[in-house]
């Protein structure tokens, strides 16, 4: 029987062959995923072929070591109940081999019985090898539960009076990590063992703070920072952690973490978004604006070159899907682009907005266009709203004509689905469906009264004014469309929806946007008369809208009608604007006012005294 | 341009098809094909399999680039798919589709249907972007009968663009026109110009969402589901397409159900009076069950298993009540005539001008289906004189195609008839020649076989080589030809087998493409065997036939002829002929002396001993030369009947005898002139034949008895034998012949000889040859002695005078040379030649 002893040798020698062709991939520049199936069939077919024979103790080490290293390459090849089902196999054949019964298939009974066969032989090395396995696919599927019975019954020399918990078992673990230099593995066990060490404390983290149990996530985050750990991982600690602060409401510790994270790994994405988020909670929409720019340009450079996983067992595959889109979750660029537009437009700095908005609506054009997905349960704008949005920071940005056709984009896609009338009964309870088709319809109506609102102050920006009046009426006609039947909404809700009164808020208030604007229109024409009436249906719709209400002094100023002029005067003075949740695109921008209000101001004060 | 990609469902093969028919490829994949598709820039192909793997395989460059005008290699490429090339495997996988660089997947797991969105020319494992999911109905409300739940009919997934004035790269996709398009998908993917993946599930609906923004905010700001339900036909989905072109494009999103359920979504135009424009779901029906469909720009077309059917749809706008109801009625569809069409593609206009459809039939069949051009009636008339010219020549090019048809159907059936003629010849032929064989004894003498073969031996000289050859002919005097298929088969099978010489028969087979009747055909065979011959040598002819030849190699099912390889032939005896040594005689002595051995009585015995197994070391070469004589003695009346001698002179009774025996029919022309003839055997030792007539007195009680006695004399033992045994023989046959006419007395005799004869030939003739003469008398002797003792007949009477005592001296002979092996030879030959010297003195006569 001399032919097994030489059996062994040739097959270590063959497996030594692929690790070493592993290893020479490993180190090159460009590592290729090629290499890596052909290592996984080879190393495969190595182990079937030591599978053809009956298990025997003098093989049970190489055979153990193959399945280890096969277990690893297959990792991107094979799904973790294929592997799972060949671990299975490996562990009832080096059962066989001590000559014990295989009685079930059950994992965790089945380790129970490799432990106690063979935790005490000289296998012990290669055992633990595959116990490693069996964390990391009980990881991957994240059935941490498992994992603590398992390192428990790896540990059970041990006595516990402490409550069981995975950290302190992770911790306490002692895992026998000696390499055996005549048998060599793709992955030296120390190294596997402290990543999924590292990797199983985030995940108990992650799940504490799914549970919104911030406080015993940032504990796990902050045992998780003291392991040695690679960059990107330890980046992703440092945000997870940035993130747990921020939810218990200290913002400033989580900036310090998001900063860290960055310095640690250049390219932690989610560090740069959730630092955004910050700011704009803290109301600095400078910073928010810079974090959105740098978050933008990095993605834009890291969609650039492709990511190849170098290395045999990433944390991405160790934190199965779920797990890595909660952790390193950032939106795609066209909704950071949105959000660093709408940012920068809201906040005033009209021609950065300009432009960035005119990058995603090409973006939106062009031919190689992007699938535009938000990964983080966020979702995009409307293209509509999109497009109005551009509309208005374009007219703000004094491109009048552009704002013109982006317009009459809207109008065009709009007009098909224009309704007659929209009766909106407030009284009528509609269910889920129905209601989102009266929402999109108002929606659809709403959009194109604000597509021809904008045109319209574009065209009275332009000096236009007959084309302005014209846009301003259609924008009336097309808003009045939607009615309530019940005249008193505002008061009474009738059990409507948030949604519904947001939306007759906003509809409104681009009535009264329109209708102040033809006034004004009328104003500069002289139509006086006019130019009363729909300022004071301005009023109607939108009161205490301070513009409207001095166009009116000035109207009635030039009616002669002194009195009234000098009571809306002084009303004017007395309100303030009361601050409405309007769309950016019927925002109210203070240099509004198309004509000189200081003489009207010198006028109405001279007037005022002279009482 | 790649026009056509086709989907096997039965087959792995794919063709790849060009409009000018240049090329095919086909490629092998690993298992049986559900969907291909193309990448966007067309150069990659995508195919998903029943094994649920997504292969990705480039496309050969020349059916990739698109300017292809003629190649000169018209024979196909074939390619086999590697395993290497599977992108994404997932056995629930049910259907995918590609636009804009993402490749969209339709997959079935724990009923819910879910839309996985990949990168598309992605790494591998692909990149993925997103996935969305829908809940599967209950189907069973569906009413599904149990055979077209069976047939599991997968689901479709379309992709339709909206027409646009700069949609370029998008011609593998349905188009439709914006103002639809928006009314259906919404004013988002409108905005963007997105394609929309439109999907026809197998519970009936047809989901859609929009392929480029499909998570967008709902009314209420919340993420809403990026499919939307459109519409359900309440059958499985078949096809999804776009039809009926306007000025921007196709006007109608047409879907097609499994049972004939048929959808048309119009646009309603907005009115004046500013109502809000819609669009309207039309359904119809079809006659189903529906297996495939496409679509033109007027018409839909649609297989049924039975029938391919084209389907008018109008151009009207529906915007009036009254032409929406008269729609219904014009929904008329003509049909095509082609029938088991599993798969459609096209139309496409080829270069000639006339528009086709490719078909795929259910038996695999890639059918090129030209459709009939203005078949509305009232543009008949006002066709241009060019296309009526076309229209004709379309008209008269599917008479030919219909012609040509006809025309295979009858040459097939002709075939089948001449085969069925010619098996019936052949079962004719059968039985003629059974007939023969059953009633041989009836009509030996008489009327000679309606199917014969005869044989002479001749001797011929070949490359200074004389060899002894069989000349057979076969003579066709029956009524009927013998036609393709006949084989003559010749079987030559020695008698003697020598050591050497096991098995030796050899069958030579002479096929005929045609022998009519009264028609004859010669053919030769040697005789010769290994280089040796040895007489004498049975000759079986027979006719075969062989039943693949009722089937012409090209037509006809490959099953029959398998059928047939096995055990495809009939064969009928014709007749067995016997050479012997009197058939081998050479009367000229112009023959080559190469070949002259003197087998001498020491040589044979000396062979003959070791064939037995005794060395023995015989220096004694004392060879004797001198002619041995053997001689056989026949009542002379006996052979004047059955000759039917007319001579009278006992001198040419002799001759007569002796020509007889020499020169039988066939060699007519030779006469022997005198009773004494030097002939040379043939291994070329000479031979004197001899007759004269004897008058036995003391032999009969009757009185003296008139017997004529042929003697061979020669100094080669193995002529000697062989001649006594073919004259034996001969008379055998003679007096057999003669049996029916004899009385019971004769017939005794005859018997006798012929067992006497066929004692030689069956338990003899194996032994060495040269030691066959001592050995038939012997045994014949021990044979008689142990039955009869001494025989008395009235006509034949057996001479046994030392026959114990010869035996008991031969037996002692032979046991001292097996238990002395170094017993003299010498002894041995002489005792041997002694019991011949003895038996020969008293030959038999036969009366």
């Amino acid at each position: 029987m001399s032919v097994i002893p030489c059996l062994v040798d040739r097959w270590s020698e063959e497996n030594n062959n692929i690790i070493l062709t592993w290893k020479q991939n490993e180190r090159g520049l460009e590592p290729n995923q090629h290499v890596r199936k052909r290592c996984w069939s080879e190393s495969l077919k190595l182990l079937q072929k030591i599978r053809g024979i009956p298990a025997a103790t003098e093989r049970l080490e190489l055979e153990m070591t193959v399945s280890y290293n096969t277990f690893l390459f297959s990792l991107n090849f094979c799904n973790a109940s294929e592997i799972e089902e060949s671990l299975t196999n490996s562990l009832s054949r080096a059962l066989e081999a001590c000559g014990s019964q295989v009685s079930c298939s059950d994992p965790v009974q089945l380790w129970e019985a490799v432990l106690q066969t063979l935790g005490s032989s000289v296998y012990v090395p290669c055992v633990h090898k595959l116990l490693l396995i069996q964390w990391m696919l009980w990881l991957m599927q994240c059935q941490s539960e498992r994992v603590l019975t398992l390192l428990m019954q790896t540990n059970h020399k041990r006595e516990h009076s402490a409550p069981v918990n995975l950290q302190t078992e992770t911790r306490n673990l002692a895992l026998s990590t000696e390499e055996d230099s005549s048998l060599k593995v793709a992955m030296a066990a120390k190294d596997l063992k402290d990543l999924l060490h590292i990797c199983t404390v985030m995940c108990e983290g992650v799940e504490q703070m799914k549970m919104e149990r911030y406080s015993e996530a940032l504990e796990a985050f902050q045992e998780a920072q003291g392991l040695p750990s690679p960059r990107s991982l330890l980046g992703q600690i440092h945000t997870l952690t940035g993130q747990s602060f921020a939810k218990l409401g200290q913002p400033h510790c989580a900036l310090h973490f998001y900063r860290k994270a960055v310095e640690v790994d250049g390219a932690c994405l989610s560090a740069l978004y959730q630092s955004a988020l910050v700011f704009r909670q803290l109301g600095n929409p400078k910073a928010e604006i810079e974090a959105l720019h740098l978050l933008y340009s990095a993605v834009q450079l890291q969609s650039d070159k492709s990511s190849s996983i170098a290395s045999l067992v990433s944390p991405a595959v160790l934190f199965g899907g779920a797990q890595m889109t909660f952790i390193s979750r950032v939106p795609s660029p066209s909704r950071i682009l949105h959000t660093l537009a709408h940012t920068c437009v809201f906040n005033g700095s009209i021609s950065d907005g300009v432009e960035y908005y005119l990058d995603l609506l090409a973006s939106l054009q062009s031919d190689g266009k992007d699938l535009i997905l938000t990964g983080d349960g966020t979702s995009f704008p409307r293209i509509p709203v999109v497009y109005l949005e551009a509309g208005f920071a374009l007219l703000k940005a004094k491109r009048y004509c552009d704002a013109l056709v982006v317009c009459e984009e809207v109008i065009t896609s709009t007009l098909d689905f224009i309704p007659e009338r929209l009766l909106l009964d407030a009284d009528e309870k509609l269910k889920g469906a129905d209601s989102d088709v009266v929402l999109e319809n108002v929606d659809l109506v709403l959009w194109a009264g604000a597509a021809h609102l904008l045109q319209a102050q574009a065209h009275w920006k332009l000096k236009d004014t007959k084309e302005a009046i014209t846009n301003f009426t259609r924008a009336i006609n097309q808003l009045v469309k939607v009615f309530i039947k019940q005249k008193d909404w505002k008061q009474k809700h009738f059990g409507n929806t948030e949604a519904m009164i947001e939306r007759m808020v906003t509809v409104e208030a681009a009535k009264g946007q329109a209708l102040a604007g033809r006034g004004l229109c009328f104003l500069e024409g002289g139509q006086l008369k006019e130019a009363l009436r729909d300022l004071n249906l301005s009023l109607q719709m939108t009161p205490g809208c301070k513009n409207t209400e001095m166009w009116l002094t000035e109207v009635l100023w030039r009616l002669d009608r002194r009195e009234e002029a000098s009571a809306h005067w002084r009303e004017v003075h007395s309100t303030e604007d009361a601050p409405k949740k309007l769309p950016l695109y019927l925002q109210l921008w203070p240099d509004d006012t198309a004509f000189d209000l200081s003489d009207l101001k010198k006028k109405m004060e001279g007037y005022i005294q002279a009482k | 341009m790649l026009v056509l990609t086709f989907v096997f469902n039965y087959t792995t093969f794919l063709h790849g098809y060009l409009i000018h028919v240049v090329f095919q490829t086909v490629m092998l994949f690993e298992a049986s094909m559900i969907h291909l598709a193309l990448s966007d820039d067309k150069h990659r192909l995508y195919a998903l399999c029943a094994n649920g793997g997504l292969y990705c395989t480039p496309l050969p460059p020349q059916l990739s680039s698109s300017s292809v005008q003629v190649n000169k290699s018209p024979d196909s490429v074939l390619f086999t798919v590697p395993d290497d090339s599977i992108v994404l495997k997932n056995a629930s996988l049910q259907a995918f589709t590609i636009a804009e660089k993402i490749l969209v997947t339709l997959s079935l797991h724990k009923s819910v249907w879910s839309f996985d969105l990949y990168e598309e020319p992605g790494s591998r494992p692909l990149h993925k972007l997103a996935c969305f999911q829908v809940v599967t109905l209950n189907t069973c409300c569906l009413n599904l009968t149990d055979k077209e739940k069976s047939v599991s009919s997968p689901p479709v997934l379309t992709c339709i663009y909206p027409e646009g004035p700069t949609s370029v790269s998008t011609d593998l996709h349905p188009h439709l026109e914006p103002h639809l398009f928006r009314l259906l998908f919404g004013v988002d993917a409108s905005l963007v110009n997105s394609p929309v993946i439109l999907c026809g599930l197998p519970d009936g609906r047809i989901c859609c969402f929009t392929l480029l923004v499909p998570t967008l905010a709902g009314p209420t700001g919340e993420q809403r589901s990026p499919v939307r339900v459109l519409q359900s036909l309440e059958q499985p989905v078949v096809f999804i397409g776009t039809c009926v072109s306007g000025e921007h494009g196709p006007q109608c999103l047409v879907a097609v159900g499994q049972r004939g359920k048929l959808l048309i979504v119009r646009s309603k135009q907005a009115s004046l009076e500013g109502k809000k424009a819609d669009y309207s779901f039309n359904e119809h029906s079809v006659r189903g069950p529906v297996l495939c469909a496409c679509v033109d720009d007027k018409r839909l077309y649609y297989s049924s298993l039975s029938d391919l059917h084209a389907l008018q749809l109008t151009t009207t706008s529906s915007s009036e009540a009254t032409e929406t109801e008269s729609q219904l009625q014009t929904l008329t569809s003509d049909s095509l005539g082609v029938c088991r069409v599993v798969a459609l593609a096209g139309p496409y206009t080829n270069p000639t001008g006339s528009v086709q459809l490719l078909a795929v039939s259910l038996s695999g069949r890639l059918l090129r289906v030209n459709l009939p051009q203005g078949s509305e009636k009232g543009n008949v008339p006002r066709l241009p004189s060019s296309l009526a010219g076309q229209k004709v020549k379309d008209l008269l090019a599917s008479i030919a195609n219909i012609w040509e048809r006809a025309e295979s159907l009858k040459h097939k059936l002709q075939k089948k008839n001449d085969s069925l003629k010619h098996l019936n010849q052949v079962i004719h032929v059968y039985s003629l020649l059974l007939d023969n064989h059953g009633n041989e004894k009836a009509c030996n003498m008489g009327t000679k076989h309606p199917i014969s073969c005869c044989g002479v031996a001749r001797w011929s000289s070949l490359l200074q080589r004389d060899s002894l050859t069989l000349t057979c002919v076969l003579e066709n005097s029956s009524g009927c030809t013998l036609e393709h298929g006949w084989t003559l088969c010749i079987q030559v099978h020695p008698l003697s087998k020598g050591p050497n010489m096991e098995g030796s028969s050899r069958t030579y087979s002479f096929p005929f493409m045609k022998l009519d009747s009264g028609q004859k055909l010669d053919v030769t065979v040697p005789l010769e065997s290994t280089g040796r011959l040895s007489l004498p040598v049975k000759v079986y002819c027979s006719l075969v036939f062989s039943l693949s030849a009722l089937f012409s190699p090209e037509a006809s099912s490959p099953g029959v002829s398998q059928l047939l390889t096995e055990t495809g032939s009939i064969s009928a005896p014709l007749s067995t002929l016997t050479v012997d040594w009197l058939d081998a005689l050479r009367l000229d002595g112009s023959f080559s002396h190469g070949n002259i051995r003197h087998d001498t009585v020491t040589d044979g015995i000396q062979a003959f001993l070791r064939s037995r197994g005794v060395l023995t070391k015989d220096s004694d070469t004392t060879t004797k030369s001198a002619p041995i004589t053997v001689m056989v003695r026949v009542s002379s009346e006996l052979l004047k009947t059955k000759l039917h001698l007319s001579a009278t002179s006992s001198g040419e009774r002799c001759m007569s005898v002796l020509n007889w025996l020499v020169s039988p029919e066939a060699r007519g022309q030779m006469s022997v002139q005198s009773p004494v003839v030097c002939v040379y055997s043939p291994d070329g030792c000479s031979v004197k034949l001899l007759v004269k007539e004897v008058t036995l007195g003391d032999f009969c009680s009757d009185g003296p008895l008139e017997v004529l006695e042929i003697r061979v004399e020669s100094s080669s033992v193995a002529a000697v034998c062989g001649l006594h045994h073919a004259i034996l023989r001969r008379l055998q046959v003679l007096l057999r012949d003669s049996a029916v006419k004899c009385g019971h007395t004769k017939q005794l005799k005859a018997q006798s000889l012929f067992e006497a004869v066929r004692h030689v030939e069956v338990d003899l003739i194996p032994i060495s040859l040269s030691v066959y003469y001592t050995f038939t008398l012997i045994s014949v002797d021990l044979h008689v002695t142990d039955s009869f003792a001494y025989i008395t007949c009235n006509n034949i009477i057996f001479f046994f005078f030392y026959c114990q005592s010869l035996y008991k001296e031969l037996q002692d002979a032979q046991n001292q040379a097996a238990l002395g092996g170094t017993m003299k030879t010498n002894k041995n030959s002489e005792i041997l030649f002694r019991i011949f010297l003895q038996l020969r003195a008293n030959p038999l006569v036969i009366l």
